[in-house]
Protein backbone atom coordinates (compact mmCIF):
# COMPACT_ATOMS: atom_id res chain seq x y z
CA UNK A 1 0.00 0.00 0.00
CA UNK A 2 1.31 3.74 -0.84
CA UNK A 3 -0.95 5.52 1.45
CA UNK A 4 2.45 6.34 3.31
CA UNK A 5 3.93 7.93 0.38
CA UNK A 6 4.25 11.83 0.75
CA UNK A 7 2.07 14.17 -1.55
CA UNK A 8 2.17 17.52 -0.36
CA UNK A 9 6.02 18.10 -0.02
CA UNK A 10 5.89 21.24 1.69
CA UNK A 11 3.69 20.14 4.48
CA UNK A 12 4.20 15.98 4.60
CA UNK A 13 0.73 15.15 3.53
CA UNK A 14 0.63 11.41 2.96
CA UNK A 15 -1.28 9.47 -0.12
CA UNK A 16 -3.20 8.03 3.16
CA UNK A 17 -3.84 11.56 5.05
CA UNK A 18 -5.58 12.66 1.33
CA UNK A 19 -7.68 9.43 1.25
CA UNK A 20 -8.68 10.09 4.75
CA UNK A 21 -9.86 13.42 3.62
CA UNK A 22 -12.00 12.34 0.41
CA UNK A 23 -13.55 9.50 2.93
CA UNK A 24 -14.50 12.14 4.64
CA UNK A 25 -16.19 14.51 2.53
CA UNK A 26 -13.36 16.56 -0.05
CA UNK A 27 -14.99 16.57 -3.30
CA UNK A 28 -11.94 18.59 -5.19
CA UNK A 29 -8.60 20.06 -4.51
CA UNK A 30 -10.13 22.69 -1.88
CA UNK A 31 -11.70 20.29 0.25
CA UNK A 32 -8.25 18.17 0.61
CA UNK A 33 -6.70 21.51 1.08
CA UNK A 34 -8.56 22.31 4.30
CA UNK A 35 -8.89 18.80 5.58
CA UNK A 36 -5.29 18.09 5.50
CA UNK A 37 -3.30 21.18 4.93
CA UNK A 38 -2.19 20.16 1.31
CA UNK A 39 -1.23 22.78 -1.00
CA UNK A 40 -1.08 25.46 1.97
CA UNK A 41 2.83 25.49 1.96
CA UNK A 42 5.04 27.36 0.60
CA UNK A 43 5.32 26.25 -3.08
CA UNK A 44 1.15 26.57 -2.87
CA UNK A 45 0.52 23.10 -4.63
CA UNK A 46 2.90 23.89 -7.64
CA UNK A 47 4.54 20.58 -6.88
CA UNK A 48 1.61 18.70 -5.59
CA UNK A 49 -2.21 20.13 -6.63
CA UNK A 50 -2.27 17.86 -9.76
CA UNK A 51 -0.80 14.84 -7.99
CA UNK A 52 -4.05 15.44 -5.45
CA UNK A 53 -6.42 16.10 -7.91
CA UNK A 54 -5.32 12.51 -9.78
CA UNK A 55 -5.98 11.34 -6.16
CA UNK A 56 -9.62 12.46 -5.66
CA UNK A 57 -9.87 11.27 -9.63
CA UNK A 58 -9.01 7.96 -8.38
CA UNK A 59 -11.05 7.59 -5.21
CA UNK A 60 -13.99 8.89 -6.80
CA UNK A 61 -14.36 8.44 -10.25
CA UNK A 62 -14.43 11.91 -11.51
CA UNK A 63 -12.51 12.95 -14.40
CA UNK A 64 -9.09 14.40 -13.80
CA UNK A 65 -9.96 17.32 -16.09
CA UNK A 66 -12.75 18.24 -14.02
CA UNK A 67 -11.00 18.56 -10.79
CA UNK A 68 -10.24 22.17 -10.68
CA UNK A 69 -7.11 23.73 -9.30
CA UNK A 70 -7.19 25.75 -6.03
CA UNK A 71 -8.08 29.56 -6.83
CA UNK A 72 -4.90 31.43 -8.39
CA UNK A 73 -4.55 34.49 -5.59
CA UNK A 74 -1.45 36.92 -5.66
CA UNK A 75 1.48 36.72 -5.16
CA UNK A 76 2.39 34.49 -7.57
CA UNK A 77 5.58 33.68 -5.68
CA UNK A 78 7.26 34.04 -2.47
CA UNK A 79 8.34 37.47 -1.72
CA UNK A 80 9.35 39.75 1.17
CA UNK A 81 6.50 41.73 3.00
CA UNK A 82 8.91 45.43 2.28
CA UNK A 83 9.13 44.18 -1.25
CA UNK A 84 5.22 43.63 -1.67
CA UNK A 85 4.69 47.14 0.52
CA UNK A 86 7.51 48.90 -1.63
CA UNK A 87 5.42 50.76 -3.38
CA UNK A 88 2.77 51.91 -0.97
CA UNK A 89 2.36 55.43 -0.02
CA UNK A 90 -0.29 55.41 2.94
CA UNK A 91 0.71 55.65 5.76
CA UNK A 92 -0.03 55.61 9.66
CA UNK A 93 -3.30 53.06 8.70
CA UNK B 1 -40.91 5.56 -0.93
CA UNK B 2 -39.52 9.09 -0.54
CA UNK B 3 -36.50 9.61 2.12
CA UNK B 4 -38.05 12.03 5.05
CA UNK B 5 -35.47 13.89 7.84
CA UNK B 6 -36.34 15.48 11.07
CA UNK B 7 -33.87 18.18 9.98
CA UNK B 8 -32.39 19.94 6.70
CA UNK B 9 -29.94 22.32 7.50
CA UNK B 10 -28.81 24.54 4.59
CA UNK B 11 -25.51 24.90 4.92
CA UNK B 12 -22.43 22.76 6.20
CA UNK B 13 -20.22 26.28 7.55
CA UNK B 14 -19.80 26.27 11.02
CA UNK B 15 -22.92 27.25 12.03
CA UNK B 16 -24.47 24.57 10.43
CA UNK B 17 -22.65 21.78 12.20
CA UNK B 18 -22.73 23.01 15.70
CA UNK B 19 -27.04 22.51 14.41
CA UNK B 20 -26.16 19.33 12.92
CA UNK B 21 -24.44 18.38 15.83
CA UNK B 22 -26.79 18.94 18.77
CA UNK B 23 -29.81 18.01 16.88
CA UNK B 24 -28.16 14.57 16.31
CA UNK B 25 -27.06 14.21 19.90
CA UNK B 26 -31.02 15.21 20.98
CA UNK B 27 -32.17 11.95 18.74
CA UNK B 28 -32.95 14.04 15.59
CA UNK B 29 -32.27 12.61 11.58
CA UNK B 30 -30.42 15.66 10.27
CA UNK B 31 -28.97 15.88 6.45
CA UNK B 32 -26.78 18.84 6.04
CA UNK B 33 -26.83 20.42 2.15
CA UNK B 34 -23.74 22.25 1.22
CA UNK B 35 -23.46 24.38 -2.46
CA UNK B 36 -20.01 23.31 -1.79
CA UNK B 37 -17.97 21.84 0.52
CA UNK B 38 -17.63 22.73 4.41
CA UNK B 39 -15.48 25.84 4.28
CA UNK B 40 -16.64 26.95 1.25
CA UNK B 41 -18.45 29.76 2.59
CA UNK B 42 -16.85 32.24 5.86
CA UNK B 43 -15.04 29.32 7.04
CA UNK B 44 -12.57 29.18 4.49
CA UNK B 45 -11.54 32.50 4.56
CA UNK B 46 -11.33 33.68 7.96
CA UNK B 47 -8.88 33.22 11.53
CA UNK B 48 -10.71 32.26 14.31
CA UNK B 49 -10.58 34.99 17.93
CA UNK B 50 -12.88 34.43 20.42
CA UNK B 51 -12.75 37.37 22.62
CA UNK B 52 -15.57 38.48 25.17
CA UNK B 53 -14.31 42.15 25.36
CA UNK B 54 -15.36 43.18 22.08
CA UNK B 55 -19.12 42.07 22.75
CA UNK B 56 -21.60 44.40 23.91
CA UNK B 57 -22.28 44.14 27.28
CA UNK B 58 -26.13 42.62 27.52
CA UNK B 59 -27.55 40.30 25.16
CA UNK B 60 -24.63 40.21 23.09
CA UNK B 61 -22.32 39.44 26.06
CA UNK B 62 -24.77 36.84 27.29
CA UNK B 63 -25.17 35.36 24.10
CA UNK B 64 -21.24 34.77 24.27
CA UNK B 65 -20.86 33.59 27.79
CA UNK B 66 -23.27 30.72 26.95
CA UNK B 67 -20.55 29.93 23.86
CA UNK B 68 -17.77 30.18 25.51
CA UNK B 69 -18.91 27.68 28.22
CA UNK B 70 -19.98 25.05 25.32
CA UNK B 71 -16.94 25.69 23.69
CA UNK B 72 -15.00 24.42 27.23
CA UNK B 73 -17.79 21.36 26.93
CA UNK B 74 -17.25 20.66 22.98
CA UNK B 75 -13.60 20.78 23.79
CA UNK B 76 -14.27 17.52 26.55
CA UNK B 77 -16.19 15.82 23.49
CA UNK B 78 -14.23 15.88 20.77
CA UNK B 79 -10.90 15.85 22.17
CA UNK B 80 -8.35 18.36 20.57
CA UNK B 81 -10.54 20.94 18.70
CA UNK B 82 -7.32 23.61 17.78
CA UNK B 83 -8.39 26.02 20.68
CA UNK B 84 -6.13 27.85 22.20
CA UNK B 85 -7.04 29.01 25.47
CA UNK B 86 -4.26 30.67 26.57
CA UNK B 87 -3.60 33.34 23.46
CA UNK B 88 -5.07 36.27 24.57
CA UNK B 89 -5.37 39.50 22.50
CA UNK B 90 -3.37 43.07 22.91
CA UNK B 91 -5.00 45.73 21.36
CA UNK B 92 -1.94 48.39 20.30
CA UNK B 93 -2.34 52.48 21.48
CA UNK B 94 0.09 53.96 19.20
CA UNK B 95 -0.38 57.49 19.80
CA UNK B 96 -1.82 59.64 22.63
CA UNK B 97 -5.45 59.47 20.75
CA UNK B 98 -5.65 55.99 20.45
CA UNK B 99 -4.28 55.63 24.30
CA UNK B 100 -6.61 57.74 25.23
CA UNK B 101 -9.41 55.51 23.61
CA UNK B 102 -8.18 52.12 25.44
CA UNK B 103 -8.63 53.91 28.75
CA UNK B 104 -11.96 55.08 27.95
CA UNK B 105 -12.82 51.43 26.35
CA UNK B 106 -11.36 50.01 29.90
CA UNK B 107 -13.17 52.28 31.65
CA UNK B 108 -16.46 51.98 30.00
CA UNK B 109 -16.15 47.56 30.01
CA UNK B 110 -17.91 45.55 32.09
CA UNK B 111 -15.47 43.05 33.42
CA UNK B 112 -17.52 39.58 34.18
CA UNK B 113 -15.94 36.76 36.82
CA UNK B 114 -12.84 34.98 35.83
CA UNK B 115 -11.67 38.00 32.98
CA UNK B 116 -9.36 40.49 33.48
CA UNK B 117 -8.46 43.30 31.22
CA UNK B 118 -5.90 45.62 31.69
CA UNK B 119 -4.17 49.03 30.44
CA UNK B 120 -1.07 48.67 29.37
CA UNK B 121 2.07 50.97 29.19
CA UNK B 122 4.82 51.12 26.65
CA UNK B 123 7.56 49.07 28.73
CA UNK B 124 4.96 46.88 29.73
CA UNK B 125 3.50 45.97 26.56
CA UNK B 126 7.02 45.42 25.34
CA UNK B 127 7.65 42.86 27.72
CA UNK B 128 4.83 40.49 26.51
CA UNK B 129 5.79 41.23 22.77
CA UNK B 130 9.29 42.30 22.36
CA UNK B 131 9.11 42.56 18.91
CA UNK B 132 6.35 45.19 18.14
CA UNK B 133 7.80 48.73 17.31
CA UNK B 134 9.86 50.20 19.93
CA UNK B 135 8.37 53.25 20.12
CA UNK B 136 4.43 51.39 21.40
CA UNK B 137 2.59 54.29 23.84
CA UNK B 138 0.61 50.98 25.38
CA UNK B 139 -2.26 48.70 24.92
CA UNK B 140 -5.32 47.39 26.35
CA UNK B 141 -4.90 43.32 27.07
CA UNK B 142 -7.15 40.45 27.42
CA UNK B 143 -5.64 37.49 28.53
CA UNK B 144 -8.86 35.31 29.13
CA UNK B 145 -9.66 35.34 24.90
CA UNK B 146 -9.24 32.35 23.27
CA UNK B 147 -8.22 31.41 19.38
CA UNK B 148 -9.04 28.76 17.21
CA UNK B 149 -7.44 27.10 14.48
CA UNK B 150 -10.32 26.81 12.68
CA UNK B 151 -10.19 23.67 10.45
CA UNK B 152 -9.16 21.25 13.22
CA UNK B 153 -12.51 23.01 14.88
CA UNK B 154 -14.87 22.82 11.64
CA UNK B 155 -13.88 19.39 10.15
CA UNK B 156 -13.79 18.24 14.15
CA UNK B 157 -17.66 19.20 14.11
CA UNK B 158 -18.42 17.74 11.01
CA UNK B 159 -16.79 14.76 11.61
CA UNK B 160 -18.21 14.27 15.24
CA UNK B 161 -21.57 15.67 13.19
CA UNK B 162 -21.45 12.22 10.87
CA UNK B 163 -20.11 9.76 13.86
CA UNK B 164 -24.04 10.92 15.63
CA UNK B 165 -25.85 9.79 12.29
CA UNK B 166 -26.10 12.98 10.42
CA UNK B 167 -25.96 12.95 6.45
CA UNK B 168 -23.92 15.31 4.73
CA UNK B 169 -24.30 15.83 1.09
CA UNK B 170 -21.64 18.17 -0.79
CA UNK B 171 -22.49 20.05 -4.25
CA UNK B 172 -26.33 19.93 -3.47
CA UNK B 173 -27.55 23.71 -4.39
CA UNK B 174 -30.90 24.04 -2.88
CA UNK B 175 -32.61 25.83 -5.58
CA UNK B 176 -35.94 26.20 -4.11
CA UNK B 177 -37.89 25.20 -0.90
CA UNK B 178 -41.18 22.79 -0.80
CA UNK B 179 -43.96 24.04 0.53
CA UNK B 180 -47.84 23.07 1.52
CA UNK B 181 -49.55 25.59 1.99
CA UNK B 182 -48.32 27.75 5.18
CA UNK B 183 -45.39 24.90 5.92
CA UNK B 184 -42.17 24.31 4.59
CA UNK B 185 -41.63 20.73 4.20
CA UNK B 186 -38.48 20.40 2.60
CA UNK B 187 -36.13 21.65 -0.26
CA UNK B 188 -35.40 21.37 -4.27
CA UNK B 189 -31.89 20.67 -4.84
CA UNK B 190 -29.62 20.60 -7.73
CA UNK B 191 -29.34 16.75 -7.28
CA UNK B 192 -32.99 16.10 -5.74
CA UNK B 193 -35.93 16.83 -3.62
CA UNK B 194 -35.70 16.11 -0.04
CA UNK B 195 -38.11 16.36 2.78
CA UNK B 196 -38.17 17.57 6.23
CA UNK B 197 -40.04 18.36 9.47
CA UNK B 198 -37.72 21.53 9.82
CA UNK B 199 -35.73 23.11 7.62
CA UNK B 200 -32.82 25.65 9.13
CA UNK B 201 -31.20 28.24 6.59
CA UNK B 202 -27.64 28.11 7.68
CA UNK B 203 -26.67 29.64 4.76
CA UNK B 204 -24.58 32.60 5.49
CA UNK B 205 -23.81 35.46 2.91
CA UNK B 206 -26.31 33.07 1.74
CA UNK B 207 -29.32 33.49 3.67
CA UNK B 208 -31.10 36.20 2.43
CA UNK B 209 -31.02 34.16 -1.07
CA UNK B 210 -32.24 31.29 0.48
CA UNK B 211 -35.28 33.49 2.89
CA UNK B 212 -35.98 34.74 -0.48
CA UNK B 213 -37.20 31.45 -1.73
CA UNK B 214 -39.58 31.29 1.90
CA UNK B 215 -40.55 34.60 0.39
CA UNK B 216 -39.08 37.31 3.10
CA UNK B 217 -36.40 39.77 2.06
CA UNK B 218 -34.05 39.77 5.07
CA UNK B 219 -31.14 42.62 4.70
CA UNK B 220 -27.88 40.26 5.02
CA UNK B 221 -25.22 40.67 2.79
CA UNK B 222 -20.88 39.75 2.05
CA UNK B 223 -18.96 41.81 3.87
CA UNK B 224 -15.44 41.23 2.60
CA UNK B 225 -11.96 41.08 4.82
CA UNK B 226 -8.88 40.85 3.25
CA UNK B 227 -6.15 38.50 4.65
CA UNK B 228 -2.71 37.30 4.47
CA UNK B 229 -0.39 34.44 5.44
CA UNK B 230 3.38 34.35 5.60
CA UNK B 231 6.24 31.06 5.46
CA UNK B 232 6.56 29.68 8.80
CA UNK B 233 8.66 31.37 10.97
CA UNK B 234 10.21 31.36 14.51
CA UNK B 235 8.11 32.86 17.43
CA UNK B 236 7.74 36.37 17.07
CA UNK B 237 4.24 37.66 17.35
CA UNK B 238 2.80 36.08 20.77
CA UNK B 239 -0.81 37.47 21.38
CA UNK B 240 -3.05 38.11 18.79
CA UNK B 241 -2.34 41.81 17.90
CA UNK B 242 -5.36 43.99 17.04
CA UNK B 243 -4.49 48.07 16.34
CA UNK B 244 -7.02 50.12 17.65
CA UNK B 245 -8.05 51.39 14.56
CA UNK B 246 -10.35 48.24 14.16
CA UNK B 247 -12.46 49.43 17.17
CA UNK B 248 -12.26 53.57 16.02
CA UNK B 249 -14.02 51.34 12.60
CA UNK B 250 -16.27 49.89 14.40
CA UNK B 251 -17.71 53.18 16.92
CA UNK B 252 -16.13 56.13 15.34
CA UNK B 253 -15.26 55.70 11.79
CA UNK B 254 -15.57 59.44 10.89
CA UNK B 255 -12.26 59.67 13.17
CA UNK B 256 -10.21 57.96 10.83
CA UNK B 257 -8.39 60.34 8.70
CA UNK B 258 -7.15 58.18 5.56
CA UNK B 259 -9.70 58.06 3.11
CA UNK B 260 -9.24 54.94 1.67
CA UNK B 261 -8.73 53.58 5.30
CA UNK B 262 -12.09 54.87 6.05
CA UNK B 263 -13.66 53.15 2.60
CA UNK B 264 -12.27 49.77 2.89
CA UNK B 265 -12.34 49.63 6.91
CA UNK B 266 -8.55 48.57 6.74
CA UNK B 267 -7.41 47.93 10.22
CA UNK B 268 -4.43 45.51 11.25
CA UNK B 269 -3.94 42.16 12.95
CA UNK B 270 -2.31 40.26 13.10
CA UNK B 271 -1.49 36.05 14.94
CA UNK B 272 1.24 33.30 14.85
CA UNK B 273 -0.76 30.19 13.43
CA UNK B 274 0.61 26.87 15.16
CA UNK B 275 2.90 26.18 12.33
CA UNK B 276 4.51 29.16 12.70
CA UNK B 277 2.71 31.29 9.80
CA UNK B 278 1.75 34.82 10.32
CA UNK B 279 -2.07 35.67 9.42
CA UNK B 280 -2.12 38.99 8.69
CA UNK B 281 -5.57 41.12 8.56
CA UNK B 282 -7.59 43.08 7.54
CA UNK B 283 -10.11 44.86 6.17
CA UNK B 284 -14.27 45.34 6.23
CA UNK B 285 -15.78 46.15 2.99
CA UNK B 286 -19.34 45.70 0.71
CA UNK B 287 -18.07 44.30 -2.40
CA UNK B 288 -20.56 42.08 -3.63
CA UNK B 289 -19.64 38.01 -3.42
CA UNK B 290 -16.12 39.39 -5.61
CA UNK B 291 -13.40 37.20 -3.75
CA UNK B 292 -11.05 38.83 -5.36
CA UNK B 293 -8.43 40.15 -3.54
CA UNK B 294 -6.88 44.03 -4.30
CA UNK B 295 -3.54 44.27 -4.16
CA UNK B 296 -3.42 47.72 -3.02
CA UNK B 297 -5.58 46.99 0.08
CA UNK B 298 -3.36 43.74 0.40
CA UNK B 299 0.02 46.74 0.13
CA UNK B 300 -2.07 49.01 3.02
CA UNK B 301 -2.69 46.01 4.84
CA UNK B 302 1.29 44.59 5.07
CA UNK B 303 2.45 48.50 4.93
CA UNK B 304 0.33 48.59 8.60
CA UNK B 305 2.25 45.04 9.84
CA UNK B 306 5.99 46.90 8.79
CA UNK B 307 4.55 50.14 10.96
CA UNK B 308 4.19 47.94 14.43
CA UNK B 309 6.68 44.74 13.20
CA UNK B 310 9.11 46.13 11.74
CA UNK B 311 11.30 42.80 12.08
CA UNK B 312 9.04 41.31 9.83
CA UNK B 313 10.47 43.32 6.27
CA UNK B 314 11.90 39.98 5.11
CA UNK B 315 9.50 37.89 6.17
CA UNK B 316 8.17 35.82 2.92
CA UNK B 317 4.54 36.27 1.49
CA UNK B 318 3.02 33.13 0.20
CA UNK B 319 -0.77 33.64 -0.32
CA UNK B 320 -3.60 35.80 0.21
CA UNK B 321 -7.14 35.21 0.28
CA UNK B 322 -10.66 36.64 1.15
CA UNK B 323 -13.32 36.14 3.62
CA UNK B 324 -17.16 37.32 2.77
CA UNK B 325 -18.99 37.48 6.09
CA UNK B 326 -22.76 37.44 6.94
CA UNK B 327 -22.82 41.52 7.57
CA UNK B 328 -26.65 42.14 9.03
CA UNK B 329 -27.49 46.38 9.78
CA UNK B 330 -27.55 45.76 13.43
CA UNK B 331 -24.64 43.17 14.10
CA UNK B 332 -27.09 40.64 15.16
CA UNK B 333 -27.76 37.33 13.09
CA UNK B 334 -31.22 36.42 12.18
CA UNK B 335 -32.35 33.41 14.18
CA UNK B 336 -35.91 32.42 14.53
CA UNK B 337 -38.94 31.93 12.31
CA UNK B 338 -40.85 34.29 9.91
CA UNK B 339 -44.72 35.09 11.03
CA UNK B 340 -47.18 32.74 9.22
CA UNK B 341 -44.40 30.38 8.14
CA UNK B 342 -44.39 26.97 9.80
CA UNK B 343 -41.45 24.60 9.32
CA UNK B 344 -38.83 26.89 8.82
CA UNK B 345 -35.78 28.62 10.78
CA UNK B 346 -33.62 31.33 9.90
CA UNK B 347 -29.99 31.03 11.27
CA UNK B 348 -27.60 33.09 9.26
CA UNK B 349 -26.20 36.45 9.34
CA UNK B 350 -23.04 36.03 12.22
CA UNK B 351 -20.58 38.72 10.49
CA UNK B 352 -17.46 38.35 13.00
CA UNK B 353 -18.86 36.75 15.39
CA UNK B 354 -19.98 33.61 13.34
CA UNK B 355 -16.97 31.13 15.36
CA UNK B 356 -17.81 32.89 18.81
CA UNK B 357 -21.50 32.03 18.82
CA UNK B 358 -21.45 28.56 16.99
CA UNK B 359 -21.52 26.90 20.10
CA UNK B 360 -24.54 28.88 21.72
CA UNK B 361 -26.17 28.83 18.17
CA UNK B 362 -26.34 25.04 18.21
CA UNK B 363 -27.50 25.09 21.80
CA UNK B 364 -30.70 27.64 20.88
CA UNK B 365 -31.25 25.95 17.82
CA UNK B 366 -31.49 22.31 19.15
CA UNK B 367 -34.12 23.52 22.22
CA UNK B 368 -36.30 25.20 19.87
CA UNK B 369 -36.57 22.47 17.27
CA UNK B 370 -36.73 20.02 19.99
CA UNK B 371 -38.82 21.89 22.81
CA UNK B 372 -40.52 24.57 20.79
CA UNK B 373 -38.40 27.26 22.98
CA UNK B 374 -35.28 28.01 24.64
CA UNK B 375 -35.16 28.56 28.21
CA UNK B 376 -31.45 29.91 27.88
CA UNK B 377 -31.44 33.21 26.89
CA UNK B 378 -34.34 35.85 25.29
CA UNK B 379 -33.77 35.15 21.93
CA UNK B 380 -36.39 37.94 20.69
CA UNK B 381 -33.18 40.77 19.60
CA UNK B 382 -32.48 37.94 17.20
CA UNK B 383 -35.86 37.75 15.62
CA UNK B 384 -35.62 38.39 12.11
CA UNK B 385 -38.81 39.65 11.82
CA UNK B 386 -37.21 42.64 13.22
CA UNK B 387 -36.15 43.21 9.51
CA UNK B 388 -39.57 42.96 8.28
CA UNK B 389 -40.86 45.82 10.35
CA UNK B 390 -41.37 48.49 7.87
CA UNK B 391 -42.62 45.82 5.10
CA UNK B 392 -45.34 44.53 7.56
Amino acid sequence: MDDNLIICRCQEVTKGEIRQAIAEGATNVDGVKRRTRAVMGLCQGKTCDRLVARIIAEETGQPLSKILPVTARPPVRPLTLSSFAEDCDEENI
Amino acid sequence: MRKTYDVIIIGAGLIGLNNAYELAGAGKKVLVLDKGDTCSGAGGGTGGIISWYTKKIGFHRDFFMLSWKRFKELENELGDIGLNWGMGIIQLAENEMEMESVREQFAGTEIPAGFSLQVLDGKETLELEPNVRSDIYGSLFSPNTATVDLFPFIFGMRKAATMRGVEFINDAEVLGLLRQDDRIVGVRSRIGDFYAEDTVNCAGCFGGHISEMAGFSLPIKPRRGQCLITQQMKPIVYHHILSSVYNVLKFNPEAIPNPLARERGIYFSVEQMPDGGLYLEGCREFAGFDRRPVNETLEIIVQGALQRYPCLKDAILIRSFTGLRPYTPDGLPALGCFAGLDGFLMCAGHEGDGIALAPATGLIVCDLLTKGKTNRIDISPLDPMRFLQEQA
